[in-house]
């Protein structure tokens, strides 16, 4: 492993090459960074993010800005003992409140960048965007086509009946 | 959840459900409820994909992960779905309506869409509201129809009827008819004219035509009126009076189209399996021995039952060797259930129906002629025991309202207590002695003299060196029960499979009065003092239907329950303490081998016995801490039992303040020294067995923390409705790991054995008003007919995933 490092920031390439300079703590909430740092030490060029474009990666980032003095999840931490709920502060949900495309992006990238609170809270948020609507409802949301045969349709509504009022 | 799952999308779309890592769309499932999992499979084939395989994957790492909380991954949808369902459902705050008769014994016959009955002489028929329409809506009944059987036959006023069955396709509904007649009969040594009423024949009555569509006689032939009043003149009686529980028998019930037509012989009977087009009437014969195979040899015996006949219980009831001792007129030896198999064959039909059968064995045992009884030369008298019990259970009562004596002390017990609280006299020390001046008689000993004995020497008086064990000293196998496979086109016999029940695993002969555990485990080994199970109906469940890509090569679930019944062998008629189904889950894997047929196996074998103890107000279990026992065992009605949910479902009657006494002493520690004393006087512990007695009876000889002084006033719950006096409750098991054990290998498959307890009980509210805090309990006036108590409007039907039934009313979600 490589000598701690002192270094006060990071630069992060995003996949449309555009050099975004963070604070190392908050690049850090990232474990995927924070591990290549550990590994690496000093790193004086731009970490390479080739998942994710600009426009995304700020937004991880304004997220990561926002939380930086949030505790960090233990690392043998499993999934068990994350929060269940589907409660989302409301910084959150106004970060969250964006089109499904930047969404999907932001979910992705906290996928990619390992930053679980931050994918906790993108599920969350499509999970509550399912909640309470009738299968129609949740076509047009997301704009999804149909594709079962009228018939198909009245088995599985008939036989669902009973759910469809939860 | 890893990301590497087995499962990858089907149909990919552009939305972000469908677009999202397999991953990270469990984990946006992970975050809603399984109720919404379920209601998304609607939106799009790749979500529906998407949730089955979260179903999957999820069952695969919960058993990677918790290896012992599911036995094998088997992740099937349908029994997530089904589990689902069932846990979200409630009573309906809209029933489906509530069915009223005038007569008690009128019998509701409802199928999903359809309900018939008769009551007195009337036929009623109404198609029953889809959920959909239930729900809010007023018209839940709909197409009510009613009508004098006579008016709508030929205007005789000799007709009645019973509705059997309905055909949930056609919507017809199967009517046996009946014909009284008065005929000349011997009784006493006299001619009496008495009125007999028969079987005459069928008609199938269709409910949404509302018309008569056929009729046949008794042999499922063509027929009209005319010759239905003719074959009944001469038509027995022995299977065709009025209660319904024979003339059920006869055709016992129906299911699928198929039927099992039972022979009038009460000595040997012959079971066919029919088949019968509900749109015409006419049947067919598919199997004319459903026990041909000669491991069914032991039920052609003769004398291998005993069913009353019709003479039998028209003979005076005190006559010798009357069936005053045994079971009703709804008494059957045989009990059969079965529903054709989801297994397709190539052209697409359901050939092979499966048949649970159950036999009683204890009619020759215990019957009114059995070698059990007296007059049978193989009969023993009895030891003293019962005398002595029936005795001390007069005496018992008063002391017990007094509070003068532990609450569920034994009989050897309690005369050693009152000989310890008062040794002088038998006779003073009880407050009302009923039974001492015709023990004094019947003993040739002047009551005098008797007042004047001590307890013990009244005790040798009477019963000799009393007992310490009343039981039978050799076990009954009280029944055997089977899974039949048939094949319907041949009739053929496919497989066979032995239900193997619970046995108690070591040789039972303790105190009769040891625990309720220890009466249990002495109705299941057969050698209870004075009471003996028998098996009382079977029912089939099953679970799911099959892949339609593979029809044949495919695995269906099902669920087998034996309910059983307990009665008395002995003179003194003890209390009904428990009732103790039994079922049997397993999977029925089909296989094709292509021309020599399918090839059946049978899979994830369990047995669960289910113990669901009564309250006794008098008796000695009233506080038996290793169940949750039910309230007022006086009239609990049948508990019906659902496997897949490990629930029951039953009816009791409302606890009333005079249920309770005012003051008891639930545990007395003075006494638990001479109580351990005599329960290790008392056992018979076969040290061969592998596990000790007391180790087996552990929860028996634990003691819990007493509960002193008086018992609080009863206060009646404010949710029921007034002037009922039964209430249907769901009751939830679980399993009594330490009673948990594996039978030997069976061709490889052993069966798993549990013993059930109830863990909780939840009424069933019918919201009479909308709302959580108004509603109330689901409830009935019992109705009583004189002498012939039938109340099966307040019986608990069914519990499953298609709802509540409760005698007259049906509650869904």
């Amino acid at each position: 492993m490589a000598t701690p490092s002192t270094q006060a920031t990071v630069k992060l390439q995003s996949n449309d090459n555009v050099v975004i300079e963070v604070e190392r703590a908050i690049a850090e909430r990232s474990v995927l960074i924070k591990n290549m740092l550990e590994d690496c030490g000093e790193v004086t060029d731009a970490i390479p993010i080739s998942n994710v474009n600009e426009s995304i990666l700020r937004k991880v980032i304004e997220w990561c800005e926002h939380h930086k003095n949030d505790p960090v999840a233990a690392e043998n931490e499993n999934d068990d003992s994350r929060k269940k709920t589907t409660d989302i502060d409301e910084w959150d949900q106004k970060f969250m409140n964006v089109d499904q495309e930047m969404l999907f992006e932001i979910i992705l990238a906290a996928n990619f960048l390992d930053i679980k609170p931050l994918l906790d809270t993108g599920c969350k948020t499509v999970a509550n965007m399912i909640k309470g609507k009738s299968p129609e409802e949740i076509r047009k949301l997301f704009n999804i086509q149909n594709d079962f045969t009228p018939e198909e349709e009245e088995q599985i509504r008939r036989e669902n009946e009973w759910a469809e009022d939860r | 959840m890893a990301s590497d799952t087995p499962h990858e999308k089907a149909c990919p779309a552009n939305d972000i459900i469908s677009r999202l890592p397999l991953d990270i769309t469990y984990q946006v499932l992970s975050n809603i409820s399984d109720v919404e999992k379920i209601k998304i499979t609607r939106v799009c084939k790749s979500w529906k994909q998407s949730v089955e395989n979260w179903n999957a994957d999820h069952t695969r790492v919960v058993h990677e992960t918790y290896p012992t909380l599911i036995p094998a991954p088997t992740p099937e949808w349908e029994q997530f779905y089904q589990a689902v369902k069932f846990t979200t459902l409630e009573p309906s705050s809209t029933p489906s309506g509530v069915l009223q008769a005038k007569s008690a014994r009128a019998r509701i016959i409802t199928t999903k869409k359809y309900s018939a009955w008769i009551d007195e002489d009337e036929l009623f028929t109404c198609v029953l509201g889809s959920s959909s329409t239930i729900r809010g809506a007023i018209g839940k009944l709909q197409n009510r129809f009613s009508e004098r059987l006579a008016a709508l036959l030929d205007g005789s006023l000799d007709y009645s009827g019973e509705v059997l069955h309905i055909d949930d396709d056609s919507g017809i509904a199967l009517i046996a008819v009946r014909i009284t007649s008065h005929r000349e009969v011997q009784r006493g040594g006299e001619i009496q004219v008495i009125p007999v009423t028969v079987l005459a024949g069928f008609i199938g009555f269709s409910i949404p035509g509302q018309r008569i569509e056929w009729i046949t006689d008794t042999k499922g032939q063509p027929s009209d009126l005319k010759e239905m009043k003719k074959a009944a003149k001469d038509a027995s009686p022995n299977w065709s009076f009025e209660y319904r529980f024979n003339t059920s028998s006869y055709f016992l019930n129906f299911t699928d189209g198929l039927f099992i037509l039972i022979s009038d012989d009460f000595e040997r009977r012959t079971f066919q399996l029919w088949e019968l087009d509900f749109t015409t009437g006419i049947r067919r014969c598919i199997q004319e021995d459903l026990l041909y195979h000669p491991l069914f040899s032991f039920t052609k015996e003769t004398h291998t039952r005993f069913e009353p006949t019709y003479d039998d219980f028209n003979r005076d009831r005190g006559a010798e060797g009357a069936a005053d001792l045994f079971r009703g007129h709804f008494y059957k030896a045989d009990h059969f259930d079965f529903k054709r198999l989801p297994f397709k064959n190539q052209d697409g039909l359901q050939v092979y129906a499966a048949v649970v059968y159950s036999f009683d064995l204890t009619g020759a045992d215990f019957g009114p002629f059995g070698r059990r009884m007296p007059g049978h030369p193989e009969f023993q008298t009895p030891l003293g025991m019962e005398k002595l019990f029936k005795a001390a259970h007069e005496l018992l009562q008063p002391l017990l309202r007094r509070g003068r004596v532990p609450f569920d002390m034994g009989v050897v017990q309690f005369l050693q207590h009152i000989s310890h609280a008062d040794n002088s006299h038998l006779l003073l020390t009880a407050d009302d002695p009923l039974e001492l001046p015709a023990l004094a008689e019947e003993a040739g000993v002047d009551l005098a003299a008797l007042q004047a004995m001590t307890l013990e020497e009244a005790m040798s008086t009477f019963f000799g060196q009393p007992s310490p064990d009343g039981r039978f000293e050799k076990p009954v196998e009280c029944s055997r029960s089977f899974l039949l496979i048939f094949n319907t086109t041949t009739g053929e016999l496919i497989h066979h499979l032995d239900l193997k029940p619970y046995q108690v695993p070591l040789n039972v002969g303790r105190s009769p009065y040891g625990g309720m555990n220890d009466e249990i485990a002495g109705l299941l080994a057969g050698v209870h003092h004075d009471k003996v199970r028998y098996p009382a109906g079977m029912q089939l469940r099953i679970r799911n239907d099959v892949d339609d890509d593979k029809p044949m090569d495919s695995t269906v679930g099902i669920d087998v329950v034996q309910y059983t019944d307990v009665s008395n062998v002995r003179p003194y008629r003890g209390s009904y303490t428990a009732s103790i189904p039994e079922s049997w889950s397993l999977t029925i894997r089909c296989k094709n081998t292509g021309q020599d047929g399918p090839i059946f196996t049978f899979e994830n074998r369990r047995n669960c016995l289910y113990k669901v103890v009564f309250h006794q107000s008098h008796g000695h279990y009233a506080h038996d801490h290793s169940s949750l026992s039910i309230p007022n065992y006086d009239n609990v009605e049948t508990v019906v039992i659902n496997p897949l949910y490990q629930v029951g479902l039953y009816m009791s009657a409302v606890p009333k303040e005079s249920d309770f006494f005012a003051e008891y002493d639930h545990f007395n520690p003075d006494n638990q020294a001479a109580q351990d004393e005599m329960l290790a006087e008392y056992n018979h512990f076969n040290p061969d067995n592998q596990m000790t007695h007391d180790e087996f009876f552990a929860d028996d000889l634990e003691t819990e923390t007493p509960i002193q002084g008086p018992r609080p006033p009863y206060v009646p719950p404010k949710d029921i409705p007034s002037g009922s006096n039964m209430l249907a409750e769901i009751i939830k098991f679980d399993e009594d790991k330490s009673r948990h054990w594996v039978s030997g290998q069976d061709n490889g498959n052993a069966w798993e054995h549990k013993w059930m307890n109830v863990v909780a009980r939840k009424p069933i509210y019918l919201p009479m008003v909308e709302g959580e805090e108004h509603r109330m309990r689901a409830a009935w006036k019992l109705k009583w007919v004189p002498e012939k108590c039938h109340h099966e409007i307040s019986e608990a039907i069914e519990l499953d995933q298609d709802g509540i039934k409760l005698g007259g009313m049906w509650l869904w979600n």
